[in-house]
């Protein structure tokens, strides 16, 4: 029987190092009775400490969609968006009472059934990697007006922003999740181009157990992004057997990694 | 724990995007009184350390376009015109003659515009330019006709306008006439270099997130 399985990594940017700032993305998996989830958020650049509420945000969205699937894909379009929304900001708020949700949010959710979820608050980019091959862009940045510019989970109009995108999952084999920081060097920002490095990484994710492909991640969001972006940078992964046959799940079972460099 | 494998993808894997571009136009008095508390040379080290700060940034090396205009003498003069900060070979400015505002800030939305044009020629992305306007003194000729046009772009959200009054609060009737809301920054002689220091921060700053409201 094929595995359903999760990687995911962060680092940050050199921007974040230079100044001894924290890491403010975060990205998450977990897997539930309805369904698999990968979820990730990138915290607001100009708010002190919102990667809190990034990582608040993706460990409740993450468990919720694996736990409530099933209601959540079935809610019309129209009362998708304001119900979602004001789940992810009340859980922020859970647990972190002076936290506004300042974060984008991006998430990937798997049914045994097939069915295939994803939600998009803001920039970043989520790819799909086909069966049949090449790799698509199944949800696009929002940058509103300005190239650097986005939409967060605190934003007066997220409700408006909030995308949800349901996608047959027997035609992917992969879903990719990454940040902007990321996306810098994944997507061509002009013309929407996917670099080779998406279809690679999925590739990546077939071979290896998910613990291992979370740490090439990791390596490589350290060793070979960096040089090309100064941004936080995360992604996460997910990969979707044949439903047909159904499918068990392997995944990481710890909590998000830690991998902020220690400043001496 | 187990050996993790190193494999690693190669630089044609990847993507390379072009750095979203920002305009900076300064536009510095080099009227005569600028020598009082040699405010000048407070503004010649501080552009120096400003270009030097945005040239040693990962970011805003790529990011800056930077243009130099000096209402000073007769006329209003482009002393350096927009290029990347890295090309910037910066001339200390020598103050003289009069205060012709009016005809600096003209000069200075005229070369903004053009700049944009190149860049989206290019399909080159960029941010909302900067205007950042230095006086110590009243304009010397009629600014009316700028002020309305700065104005203007501003309530279209077309470019971010900073005036720095260095006259102690003396003389900033005209550069008031210059914002929507008429917010002028007072700046004595000793805080010049402070603020091209934040300055540049703020470029650097630009490879972040950076939300504005949106209504």
């Amino acid at each position: 029987m094929q595995s359903i399985k999760m990687a995911y990594a962060r680092q940050p940017g050199t921007y974040h190092l230079m100044h001894r700032l924290p890491c403010q993305d975060a990205v998450y998996g977990c897997t539930g009775p309805e369904a698999a989830c990968i979820a990730l958020a990138d915290g607001a650049g100009s708010i002190p400490d919102s990667q809190y509420d990034a990582e608040s945000a993706v460990q409740s969205v993450a468990r919720e969609l694996s736990e409530r699937f099933d209601a959540w894909f079935a809610l019309p379009d129209g009362d998708f968006a304001p119900q979602f929304v004001d789940f992810a900001r009340k859980a922020v708020k859970a647990a972190y009472p002076e936290r506004y949700a300042d974060c984008t949010l991006l998430a990937a959710a798997a049914a045994p059934d097939g069915r295939l979820m994803l939600c998009h608050m803001g920039d970043g980019v989520i790819f799909g990697i086909r069966r049949d091959g090449g790799s698509v862009v199944l949800s696009a940045p929002d940058n509103g007006e300005m190239p650097n510019q986005t939409f967060f989970l605190s934003s007066k109009n997220a409700v408006e922003h909030m995308r949800r995108v349901t996608v047959p999952a027997e035609e992917y084999r992969t879903v990719l999740l990454c940040s902007d920081g990321a996306a810098a060097v994944l997507r061509h920002a002009d013309t929407g181009a996917v670099a080779p490095a998406v279809g690679i990484m999925a590739d990546w994710l077939e071979t290896y157990d998910a613990e291992t492909v979370s740490e090439i991640l990791a390596q490589n969001l350290d060793q070979v992004f960096r040089n090309q972006t100064s941004d936080d940078m995360s992604i996460a992964m997910l990969s979707l057997p044949a439903m047909a046959d159904g499918g068990e799940i392997e995944a990481n079972d710890e909590e998000e990694e830690d991998d902020e460099e220690e400043i001496e | 724990m187990g050996q993790f494998p190193s494999i690693f993808l190669s630089e044609q894997a990847l993507i390379k995007n072009a750095s979203h571009r920002v305009c900076i136009c300064l536009c510095i008095d080099a009227s005569l009184s600028m020598l009082n508390e040699n405010r000048i040379g407070k503004v010649n080290s501080g552009v120096r350390k400003f270009i030097k700060s945005c040239q040693d940034d990962l970011y805003a090396q790529g990011a800056a376009d930077v243009c130099i205009i000096t209402f000073g003498g007769r006329k209003a003069a482009i002393v350096h015109n927009f290029t990347g900060v890295r090309e910037i070979d910066y001339q200390d400015i020598i103050p003289d003659g009069q205060t012709p505002m009016g005809e600096a800030i003209e000069l200075a939305l005229d070369e903004i515009k053009k700049r944009k044009a190149l860049f989206a020629s290019h399909g080159i992305s960029s941010f909302k330019p900067w205007l950042i306007i230095m006086s110590d003194g009243v304009s010397t000729d009629d600014i009316s006709h700028a002020a309305d046009r700065l104005r203007a772009a501003q309530r279209a959200k077309k470019i971010k306008v900073m005036c720095i009054d260095m006259s102690n609060g003396t003389e900033m009737s005209d550069l008031k006439k210059l914002t929507l809301d008429g917010a002028v920054s007072s700046i004595g002689a000793l805080e010049i270099e402070d603020f091209f220091n934040l300055l540049s921060r703020e470029v650097a700053g630009l490879s972040n997130d950076n939300p504005e409201d949106y209504s």
